[in-house]
């Protein structure tokens, strides 16, 4: 299948989450599945690190088919390297989380900022359409809490951040991962430098714990909020500078708890 | 002309034209996967028949005698007319053996006729109910013509027994050629020398897998043609009598799959045709007629549908059913391998399991040093490199069920009873990869049990012992090929053992209710045993009230094969079903030993009889006792 489009996946080293197995990441196997839903197997597959890391054998199993490693130096700046990698990408897709290093989720918006593109994030279907009547490129389909789902349209080239809820399945064949091929390319010199933290790196919790304020509603008020979509308490900082809109929620989380300075 | 040397010529045009016809049906077999044959197999031909194949058929006393009758007067009177009349010899005395031999296929010829008129359900008809037709036309042919010889019959009546002859022979001599029913003479015939399973026939329960050569990108049966040829023959043996469909679980809760229609259409396959003329019961749900296949065209979708091979709980009742011995769960897992190594394609949460398999070692995802949190309190030793111990205990995935845990405990209880020499295999144990394999996830499989053997080679162990049938066979049957052999105990053959030896006392139960025993397939029909657990309840002074498909013959509980994971909908649940075996016999509890069948019949919804497991009724009579 030829596209007027293109569309790359990357893809980070996972690790299960009670066993620490290499695996691959469950977000982005998904975002993987995702792509090749919109490019058949037209889409790249990139991972920024070790050819040798092994969870990538994993991503074979599930038809990545070739993956493009870029080998990362000293610096370790994974969005420099994809950045130049991937500029004449339509899109680009990522999980939205990854299961080993930081697992901030920040990429996709690192991502799309050196490359001064929209990002979205959330996602669980997304359809490039030809048609240009409205304007826009690339039908999305944005999860949102409770159940609610938003419809977007937006321009190429963008960074699309898959949501883990996406509705793909995930095939696992041995003979794939046996015909697959890892493709190394050559290491970009980095001209940035970061000052890198003397992290200890350990697996991931199944999920980031959530800061949460305590309930203090009755259990009715709680079955609403959660049944009801408009029944939800707090304020919308719609007016003001960002830093009135700051300061709201700085406040939120004094008067919770949540933070202390 | 003389009617004599009209026989003698009839005679070898149908010798000509079996020969042809077999001729053309062994090329489509040979176009299979080569097989290592042993040729020699053609000479223990008569003792397989006589001995292994009937053994099977005599079950159904009636079929026995009827099928010795005909295919004995046949063959017979075919030996004698070759003599008499393929040489020439046209010798009276061997006119007179002919016809008493064609009385004999006469009368068995009758009983086939009687069963044809109202056929049970799981016999085929179409091309089937022609036969008692058929082949009274050639016995009755030959007696007439024996008779002309003797010069008393008119020369009309020898046109007449001519022409019977020449249909009944038709029959015989095309059947191979042409695929109609007398194939399954000369292919079941040659299936016995070339069983793919040849140790079956020296007593052996053979059934274990055997391994792919994943380095050979060897992925399982995607085509007719992947099957081994021997396989290929194998399937044309089938005579579509339904003994197979009869026992399948997966038949009676309604879902489909059919392991008669799967062998008829694996037929289809190789011959490049298609099911339209099958005349016997469906898969249920799925209408017959639009099944084709080709010896180099995939198998699934298109001849036999996905649903139908996930919906086996790879019970081997079939098997064990059988008259032809032909082995339907090879066929099946070769069928799932393709799709699972090649398609990744698995329904329902059996992706899930596999994928826990490959990142956890264990089937629900949980860590492998909450295993044994059971046992915390029991004072138990683990086994470490260095310690040796008599016995290794291996819990299996049930260890991380509560329910199952009381038998676990149970079973502990009653090993330090018996102050046994035993130590878990702790966080070291992995599971052992059975049920990848039967989800034809080979490649995980043998990734699991190549960790497993070099752990096991690591520990210094007389024996293992488990509570999990899976657990044993694959251990005991199946980890040899991959270089791991070990002596491999089922907890009941042991706790038999013990007692019988007086190392462990037990109590008579106080169990007053009426108790029935089910057997686990992976117990009874994969490793036939099914005296042990019934010699300790026994000795447990509990009388079992036997269901009526028991022992090697019992019906499966619907928990084997991944069945409950790819869980392909029916009209009722396996379980169900024999939970209602149970009731039938009355039995207020039912006995396993097993954690599949402990799992699938406590999910019986509504008012049944209670799941203990043998172990739990042991150690309470100790309990009793003390
Ligand atoms: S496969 Fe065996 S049991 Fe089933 S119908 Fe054929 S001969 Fe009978
Ligand atoms: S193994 Fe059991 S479930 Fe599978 S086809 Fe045979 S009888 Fe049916």
């Amino acid at each position: 299948m030829s596209n007027a489009f293109t569309v790359a996946v990357l893809i980070s080293a996972g690790r299960h989450p009670v066993s620490g197995a290499p695996r691959a990441c469950r977000g982005d196997a998904v975002a993987m599945a995702l792509g090749r839903r919109m490019a058949g197997d037209g889409v790249r597959v990139v991972h920024a690190g070790a050819a040798e890391e092994p969870s990538l054998q994993d991503y074979l199993a599930l038809g990545a088919g070739t993956i493009e490693v870029l080998p990362l130096g000293n610096s370790g700046d994974a969005v420099a390297a994809l950045a130049s990698h991937l500029k004449s990408v339509d899109v680009i897709l990522t999980g939205s989380n990854a299961e080993s290093g930081a697992g901030s989720g920040l990429l996709p918006y690192a991502l799309a900022r050196a490359l001064a593109r929209p990002v979205v994030a959330n996602v669980l279907e997304a359809r490039v359409q030809k048609t240009a009547v409205e304007g826009w490129d690339v039908e999305i389909r944005q999860f949102l809490p409770k159940g609610q789902r938003r419809r977007i349209g937006c321009a190429l080239p963008l960074v699309i951040a898959v949501h883990p809820l996406a509705p793909v399945q995930l095939k696992y064949a041995y003979a794939r991962r046996v015909s697959g091929r890892i493709e190394r390319f050559p290491e970009t010199p980095a001209e940035t430098c970061v000052v890198q933290p003397g992290w200890t790196v350990e697996t991931a919790s199944r999920r980031p714990i959530r800061l949460k304020a305590r309930e203090t509603k009755s259990g009715h008020a709680r079955m609403q909020a959660a049944v009801v979509a408009e029944a939800k308490g707090g304020v919308v900082a719609f007016e003001g500078s960002t830093v009135d809109k700051a300061q709201v929620m700085l406040n939120y989380l004094r008067e919770h708890r949540l933070v202390d300075f | 002309m003389s009617v004599a040397v009209a026989v003698t010529v009839l005679f070898w045009v149908s010798v000509a034209t079996l020969a042809i016809g077999l001729a053309r049906r062994a090329r489509l077999w040979r176009s299979g996967r080569e097989a290592t044959v042993e040729w020699t197999g053609l000479l223990a031909v008569p003792k397989r028949y006589f001995v292994d194949l009937h053994h099977v058929v005599a079950r159904d006393p009636y079929i026995a005698n009827t099928h010795i009758a005909t295919a004995g007067g046949a063959f017979a009177a075919l030996v004698l007319v070759a003599i008499n009349y393929g040489l020439g010899l046209y010798a009276p005395v061997l006119d007179w053996a002919i016809l008493l031999a064609a009385a004999v296929m006469l009368t068995g010829v009758y009983f086939v006729w009687m069963r044809r008129r109202h056929p049970p359900l799981r016999l085929s008809r179409g091309a089937w109910n022609r036969l008692p037709y058929t082949l009274a036309a050639f016995a009755l042919g030959l007696a007439l013509l024996t008779l002309v010889s003797s010069q008393t019959l008119s020369a009309g009546i020898a046109i007449a027994a001519l022409a019977l002859l020449l249909a009944g022979s038709a029959e015989l001599a095309l059947g191979i050629g042409a695929g109609g029913p007398m194939k399954h003479a000369v292919a079941g015939l040659l299936h016995l020398a070339f069983h793919p399973r040849p140790e079956r026939f020296a007593g052996v329960r053979s059934t274990a897998l055997s391994p792919l050569a994943l380095s050979n990108n060897d992925f399982g049966t995607r085509t007719p043609s992947d099957f081994l040829w021997t396989e290929l023959l194998s399937f044309d043996a089938c005579v579509e009598c339904g003994k197979c469909e009869q026992s399948c679980p997966a038949f009676g809760a309604g879902q489909p799959l059919n392991p008669k229609k799967l062998i008829q259409d694996l037929v289809a396959g190789l011959s490049g045709s298609n099911d339209s003329a099958y005349a016997g019961r469906p898969y249920p749900g799925i209408p017959i007629g639009s099944h084709r296949g080709a010896l180099s065209a995939a198998i699934i979708p298109k001849l036999i549908e996905a649903e139908t091979v996930w919906s086996c709980t790879t019970c081997r009742a079939c098997v064990e059913e059988c008259p032809m011995l032909i082995e339907h769960v090879d066929a099946i897992v070769g069928m799932r391998r393709s799709l699972n190594l090649t398609q990744g394609e698995v329904p329902g949460t059996a992706p899930e399991t596999l994928c826990n398999l490959r990142e956890t070692e264990t089937q629900g995802g949980h860590a492998r040093t909450a295993r044994y949190n059971w046992v915390i309190d029991l004072d138990v030793s683990v086994a470490a490199p260095g310690k040796p111990v008599d016995l290794l205990l291996i819990a299996g995935e049930g260890a991380f069920d509560m329910r199952y845990q009381r038998t676990l405990r149970a079973l502990v209880k009653l090993l330090k009873a018996a102050r046994v020499d035993f130590a878990i295999l702790g966080e070291r144990e992995r599971d052992t990869g059975d049920t990848a394999r039967r989800l034809g996830d080979e490649a995980t499989f043998q990734a699991l049990a190549k960790r497993n053997i070099e752990t096991f080679a690591s520990l210094d162990f007389k024996r293992i012992v488990t509570s999990d049938p899976h657990v044993l066979h694959s251990l005991r049957n199946e980890y040899p090929a991959l270089g791991g052999k070990y002596t491999v105990v089922h907890h009941t053959a042991l706790l038999a053992e013990l007692a019988e030896q007086g190392k462990l006392q037990l109590g008579k139960s106080a169990e007053a209710r009426a108790l029935t025993y089910h057997d686990p397939c992976y117990l009874g029909r994969y490793n036939g045993e099914t005296e042990a657990p019934r010699a300790l309840l026994r000795k447990l002074g509990i009388e079992v009230r036997e269901m009526q498909r028991s022992g090697l013959r019992g019906r499966c509980c619907g928990g084997g094969g991944g069945a409950p994971l790819t869980d392909i909908p029916g009209k009722q649940r396996i379980p169900d079903i024999r939970m209602a075996d149970a009731r039938d016999a009355g039995a207020d509890v039912i006995a396993v030993a097993c954690p599949q069948c402990t799992a699938m019949l406590e999910g019986v919804a509504g008012a049944r009889a209670e799941v203990l497991d043998i172990a739990e009724l042991a150690a309470a009579s100790l309990e009793a006792r003390a």
